[in-house]
């Protein structure tokens, strides 16, 4: 019997050879750098420029260097905060303060509780946190199952490393991507393959410590000719309404759940943390049900909303771009008032715009 | 833990090669195989391992009570108290709000106010096939088809074999349980021939059936955004989509039931060349459709009867079979509309072709498949009110027959319909593949591609476990 049950063995090992060569060549390109991922993550050398899993990175980044650097003060938020600093966040929180970007791309609020719970777990404290909302950030509660967005295995319940691998392999079996993917490594980046959206060319300053990203092309564009940059960008950022968009009540018991459970851990923590739900390009803002619960459990001196129709979002010299990435000056603006630097410019009077 | 994912072929590599180890100690490979299967089930929610257990248990006694009865009566009435018990069970968890909704709606509507009263209930997975594997053995144990067995674990591995206990084939004790008493051998040819199957299973439902289900639900969850025409394609994905998963499920079970040396019913037989819809019915989900016929049409007099009599019997196999798959006044409707179809042939006594269909017979075949597609759709939108918004929105105007981005879910589904043609005299399209070394593990490698280059979106849940 045994015999017989080898001969099946090895013929199916024959049969499935196709699985070999495509998950070799899986492994050994990596093209998502998420089986062997190494620092830096953004290398302008690095011939391969697609959109990669912030998240993932940013967890990598803290396994990486958490035990040399002993963080204790963490930036949260999708890739909104990308425009808060830490050199910026260290002149409230104190110059001594070790920062980490701890950021993902369209971050969950479940996320960012999963991410601090892994702090916790790697040894880690909380001494100081900063999130970065957007007013939608608070009612998502799952991860995404794609591959910009999955969060890190080692940091989520909800999926396991095997699911986590199999998702990018799926992506890399992707007709589009694989076409397009080949195509690049015989010919190169070809700005047809930039418009599919599949490839940029353009690799962000990244700090291998902090996980900060900078965007010194987009400066560069905006110093030359700043009036030029958002000329180009005219119909992206078009917009025919100046009235905020008041989102209908969304908050569910689970998202209460979640906010009394992130609550509980910088309780735990004894964390010095602020929430800015930030402005928005598109003037978005939660009701005022859904901030009040908010407000009752973050407290009103944690919890900074500057969403909605106001003399920042309605500005669109404030973003990079129609999507409220911010530049780091708005950033800047809005750390001095949460930290209470500016003592003109309060929310209310925010508000009353 | 689905068929298609990387999970289940671990714990498949692992369960096999146990079994196979314990090969000469038959009560210790059965007592694994019984661990093994509620590992499976209990992968999903383990609590729900407690009813199956249960299930399990009480019908295994009842057998030997109903054997062991000095009369006839107190057979029967153990019997029945078994077919009590199981469906009490079924009933709570599958029908209680559909019940208690209606009854409050009829209360309401001569004037009795009551307040709605529903329970969250979590239908536990693969209850309906199961609990009518343990009826069926207490009805076949009464009428004295099959002795009750003695062998508590054979009999729980009965119940709960993993590779069917999820959505079938549902398998009487006299096939399934005959074999799980006696000592299995590892039969190679066998073995090929299943994994052969498992590779076509998965083509079916990874490929074609989620191609499928990823047009049918972009155009049935908001048709109005869609050409008139778009919407008819629409319909014709779905149907394809729940062949593809039902009998893909169905070719995985049974290829790897014969991996463990036993040899499951086959639940489809190329239903798609069926010629009239009574002979649809005699091809798709077989299992199901021979139970209803042995516990439901034949006790309720079959065709001995006379001609309305015998409508009547057809009609309430098919409502009890709609009311199987949902507890939903939808799936009513959907047994009633297939018991219509069925009813001009009955009454004009055409019995189902017993030939091998030919290619002259393809209209007829395609004739078919249009109409079950239209009738999917009640299966699919589940509502009244979707169906009849669905139907209003068709039309032939624009000609756009087919969504524009991505790829077309016909470029699978046509391959598959030739290689079923080919393959059509056999058990399974692939069963034979009479061709040198080289052309089959071509054939696999194309297969083996198609699946992970096909398997673009999101992994579907079998259909078939929501039933």
């Amino acid at each position: 019997m045994w015999k017989k049950i080898r001969i099946l063995v090895l013929k199916c090992l024959v049969a499935i050879f196709p699985i070999y060569i495509i998950f070799g060549a899986y492994v050994y390109l990596d093209p998502f750098r998420v089986v062997h991922p190494s620092d830096p993550f953004f290398d302008a050398k690095d011939p391969m420029h697609i959109g990669w899993n912030k998240g993932f990175i940013s967890t990598e980044a803290f396994k990486n260097h958490h035990q040399t650097e002993q963080y204790d003060s963490y930036i949260f938020g999708s890739s909104l905060s990308i425009g808060y600093q830490a050199e910026e966040w260290s002149k409230y929180i104190g110059k001594s303060a070790k920062i980490f970007h701890f950021d993902g791309s369209t971050e969950s609020f479940t996320g960012i509780i999963e991410k601090i719970r892994y702090i916790n777990k790697c040894g880690e404290a909380v001494k100081n946190a900063l999130i970065v909302a957007d007013p939608a950030l608070f009612a998502r509660d799952d991860d995404k199952k794609s591959h910009l967005f999955a969060q890190h295995p080692d940091i989520t319940p909800q999926w396991d490393f095997i699911q986590f691998h199999w998702l990018f392999f799926k992506l890399f079996m992707n007709r589009e991507f694989l076409t397009n993917y080949i195509d690049m490594r015989i010919n190169g980046l070809t700005p047809e393959m930039i418009a599919a959206g599949i490839f940029t060319k353009e690799i962000p300053d990244y700090d291998i410590k902090t996980n900060e990203e900078k965007y010194p092309f987009y400066e560069k564009e905006l110093a030359e000719n700043e009036e030029q940059y958002y000329a180009k960008r005219d119909t992206l950022f078009a917009r025919n309404y100046t009235d905020a968009i008041v989102l209908t009540p969304m908050f569910t018991e689970t998202n209460v759940k979640n906010f009394k459970a992130l609550k509980e851990l910088f309780d735990h923590n004894s964390t010095n943390y602020k929430i800015i739900i930030h402005p928005m390009y598109k003037l978005n803002t939660l009701c005022n049900k859904d901030r009040d619960i908010l407000y009752n459990i973050f407290g009103k001196e944690n919890l900074y909303d500057f969403s909605g129709a106001n003399k920042y979002s309605l500005n669109k010299h404030n973003y990079y771009d129609q999507n409220s990435h911010p530049r780091p000056e708005l950033c800047n603006k809005l750390m001095k008032i949460v930290y209470g630097q500016y003592s003109t410019d309060s929310i209310n009077s925010l508000k009353s715009l | 833990m689905l068929f298609n994912s990387v999970q289940f072929a671990l714990f498949f590599i692992i369960i096999f090669f146990v079994y196979w180890s314990l090969n000469k100690r038959l009560k210790a490979q059965n007592i694994f195989l019984v661990l093994a299967s509620w590992f499976f089930y209990g992968y999903w929610d383990w609590r729900f391992l407690f009813l199956i257990i249960f299930t399990s248990a009480t019908s295994y006694f009842s057998g030997i009570l109903i054997e062991n009865s000095k009369t006839k009566s107190s057979a029967k009435a153990w019997m029945w108290s078994n077919i009590a018990i199981n469906l009490v069970i079924l009933g709570f968890f599958k029908y209680f709000n559909f019940f208690t909704g209606n009854l409050i709606a009829i209360a309401n509507s001569i004037g009795w106010h009551l307040d709605e009263f529903t329970l969250n209930i979590i239908l536990p997975i693969g209850i309906s096939f199961y609990t009518f594997q343990a009826i069926s053995y207490s009805i076949d144990v009464y009428k004295q088809k099959i002795p009750a067995t003695r062998n508590i674990w054979a009999f729980f591995g009965f119940v709960a074999f993993f590779p069917q206990l999820i959505a079938g084939p549902i398998e009487r004790a006299g096939d399934l349980l005959s074999q799980i008493e006696k000592k299995r051998t590892f039969d190679y040819d066998n073995a090929v021939v299943g994994l052969r199957q498992i590779l076509w299973g998965l083509f079916k439902k990874a490929v074609v059936a989620d191609t499928c289900a990823h047009y049918a639900d972009l155009i049935t969850l908001n048709p109005e955004f869609y050409a008139g025409s778009s919407l008819i394609v629409g319909v014709i994905l779905i149907h394809f989509q729940y062949y593809g998963d039902y009998s893909g499920y169905s070719d995985i079970a049974v290829g790897l039931g014969r991996l463990l040396g036993i040899n499951l019913t086959a639940n489809f037989r190329f239903p798609m060349f069926s010629r009239s819809f009574n002979e649809f019915w005699q091809r798709w989900n077989i299992t199901l459709m021979r139970w209803f016929r042995d516990y439901i049409y034949i006790p309720l007099g079959g065709s001995h009867c006379s001609k309305p009599r015998h409508l009547f019997n057809i009609l309430m196999v098919f409502v009890v079979s709609g009311l199987w798959h949902g507890a939903n006044w939808a799936f009513v409707l959907w047994g009633i509309i297939n018991a219509l179809l069925v009813f001009p042939a009955v009454i004009l006594g055409i019995k189902p072709k017993k030939t091998v269909p030919v290619l002259k017979e393809i209209p007829s075949m395609i004739f078919v498949i249009l109409v079950m597609s239209f009738v999917s759709i009640v299966m699919k939108l589940q509502s009244f009110d979707l169906v009849v918004n669905y139907f209003s929105l068709m039309s032939f105007d624009s000609g756009q027959w087919f969504i524009a981005t991505g790829k077309t879910p016909f470029l699978f589904i046509i391959p598959m319909l030739f290689i079923e043609w080919y393959g059509r005299r056999n058990n399974f399209a692939l069963e034979k593949l009479p061709f040198k070394t080289p052309v089959r593990y071509a054939i696999y490698w194309i297969l083996i591609i198609a699946i992970i280059y096909g398997c673009e979106y999101d992994t579907q849940p079998y259909l078939y476990f929501q039933f």
